[in-house]
């Protein structure tokens, strides 16, 4: 069996409120590769929202460190979120070039154990929005549950994805 | 012509989403290091590929500079954009660039500093055969016994088309030193459904 393997990829053909990943065979870790772009009004770059096994509750906490504009940095931290609030920047609607799309590495570790919380890291980037402005990113968040990771749930704060948004599923075996 | 690797006995299937595409080590202070589509369906073929990845560990004959910057398909006329996050230790610095045609995805040791120290970098690039501006983002280590620094960055090229190429620079020209390694990752999307 393949280290590294291609779960699922979806590759947006018209625009979409969410994407969501439900058969997420047996690894040791999964990792998501994001270009996205959204149609959020009135916004430059967002992050993805997430959600794992359809968990509507306020079960998700998140740290982050970024940079932005420059030469600007700042830390977050949120707990008590109805979803992961740091999944990664993505362009909006305000950045200038349509083709501009914002990228992240999203790693999802242990995700079958049943006995653990979850916790993911990632890393993202989106280079000139609205105002010229520039996101880099690093960020956790935990899923404070011990289940197993049986689906993911990735939108947009509001809109929709647009046509171009590419997700690409990957197993990685232990 | 030889099938690629993911098509066995003529079906498509889905093997090694990581596909190694190409070694470099420098034998002989050298630069830039360049990665080219061999446009032929084969390993090396970039056109198969959603995104790839950039593993290296690098230093350089510079007597200053330590950024580490790449152009793509052989052009450095394309509007680019960067912003980085970096520290040393001591303090934090963020700040963006807009060289034209270049990403600067790395910060490495240079000849000056820290004998046999090297640096390593990894750089993903996104959705590299698209119609999208070509975007990246990149992380360094760089430990110099004391001193050093850690730099990650995210880099935006403004050209809509397919990556055919990859050039890797240290940033004062003056080549990267004996021993520095380059490796490319094709990374393959789920292809059977």
């Amino acid at each position: 069996m393949a280290v590294i393997e291609a779960i699922a990829t979806t590759y947006l053909e018209a625009a979409a409120a969410s994407v969501t990943f439900s058969s997420l065979g047996s690894y040791e870790h999964l990792q998501i590769r994001v270009s996205g772009r959204d149609n959020y009004a009135g916004s430059g770059g967002n992050n993805l929202y997430i959600r794992f096994n359809g968990d509507t509750g306020s079960n998700y906490s998140t740290h982050s460190l970024y940079a932005y504009n420059g030469s600007n940095t700042a830390v977050d931290k949120y707990t008590g979120q109805a979803y992961v609030y740091a999944g990664g920047y993505i362009s909006g609607p305000l950045t200038p070039a349509a083709a501009n799309y914002g990228v992240t590495v999203i790693d999802i570790l242990d995700y079958g154990n049943a006995n653990k919380n979850t916790t993911m890291q990632q890393m993202s980037g989106l280079v000139a929005d609205s105002s010229g402005n520039s996101f880099l990113q690093f960020a956790s968040a935990l899923w404070d549950n011990t289940a197993a990771v049986t689906s993911i749930l990735l939108y947009p704060p509001s809109g929709s994805f647009e046509r171009g948004t590419e997700m690409t599923l990957y197993g990685i075996q232990e | 012509m030889a099938d690629p690797g993911y098509i066995v006995d003529g079906v498509l299937t889905d093997g090694e989403a990581w596909v190694a595409m190409s070694h470099a080590t420098v034998s002989l202070p050298a630069t830039p290091i360049v990665f080219t589509s061999t446009d032929d369906g084969q390993t090396g073929d970039f056109s198969q590929y959603m995104d790839l990845v950039l593993v290296a560990y690098i230093r350089s004959q510079d007597t200053g500079d330590p950024y580490t910057y790449l152009s793509v398909n052989n052009s450095t006329s394309f509007a680019s954009t960067n912003q980085y996050l970096q520290a040393n230790g001591a303090s934090v610095y963020a700040g963006s660039y807009a060289p034209t045609g270049k990403g600067w995805i790395w910060r490495h040791p240079y000849s000056t500093q820290t004998a046999n120290a090297f640096g390593a970098g990894v750089c993903h690039f996104f959705d590299i055969n698209s119609g999208k501006y070509k975007s990246m983002v990149s992380q360094s280590a760089s430990d110099l016994d004391g001193s050093g620094w850690v730099y990650m960055a995210a880099n935006t090229i403004a050209t809509q088309a397919p990556i055919s190429s990859i050039e890797v620079h240290d940033g004062a020209g003056s080549g990267w030193s004996v021993g520095s390694t380059f490796d490319l990752f094709g990374v393959l999307p789920r292809m059977v459904a």
